[in-house]
């Protein structure tokens, strides 16, 4: 039975993603050329182990993982 | 039914449509007056920011857009369409998209800070003299003998 609404949780999901896009985006356009194709090299890689982080802030300060 | 004119008129039908609810469904899950809305759809009105905010958490829609929408809020500095078209972008964005659904707000964060990298000040290190060593190295020179009677 359809009740009212009953998308919510499909547009939700879609109204994060495309929120999340935007925040990717927005980060890009203000990072220059090398650091923005370093980014997309580091997302390459990445995807196919997404359980290690490219930074992480650290107590004693940032440490580059990846 | 008179054609909407407004953006937030425009914006609040195709909420409506795409939740499949009515005016009167839409006030009462939303906690607004029936009449607002009618308002809102029918004679171009932007009701009180406390209205458009219920509106916009019901609907989940960013507060701030739905500000923007209403034309309290200039429209964004950036307007990602133009950005959007670079290569590198649109690449970054394709390969975002095939990333699962539940590593995205990591992934995020992660390229977020790429940028915040790249704002930071170049890092000298240790033994490495930085390009106007002498000159900075002077005025500070002065800068003592100054401050020293």
């Amino acid at each position: 039975m359809r009740r009212n609404n009953h998308r919510r949780g499909k547009n939700a999901r879609r109204t994060l993603n495309l929120a999340m896009e935007l925040r990717v985006i927005d980060d890009a356009a203000h990072t220059p050329l090398d650091a923005r194709a370093e980014a997309l090299a580091w997302l390459r890689r990445w995807k196919h182990k997404p359980e290690r982080t490219f930074w992480e802030v650290q107590p004693t300060g940032g440490q580059r993982l990846l | 039914m008179s054609a909407t004119t407004t953006a937030l008129g425009r914006w609040l039908r195709r909420e409506l449509n795409r939740n499949g609810l009515t005016q009167n469904e839409a006030a009462v899950y939303a906690g607004v007056a029936s009449a607002t809305l009618s308002e809102i759809l029918n004679k171009g009105h932007v009701p009180k920011v406390e209205t458009l905010f219920r509106l916009a958490d019901y609907f989940q829609t960013p507060r701030l857009e739905v500000l923007r929408v209403a034309g309290h809020l200039p429209p964004a500095v950036d307007p990602p369409g133009d950005v959007a078209d670079e290569p590198l972008i649109r690449e970054l964005v394709e390969e975002f998209r095939q990333v699962p659904d539940e590593w995205k707000p990591v992934a995020v964060e992660q390229i977020a800070q790429f940028r915040r990298l790249a704002e930071l000040r170049p890092v000298r290190m240790v033994g490495e003299e930085p390009a106007d060593s002498d000159a900075a190295q002077e005025g500070q020179e002065g800068q003592d003998a100054q401050e020293q009677p």
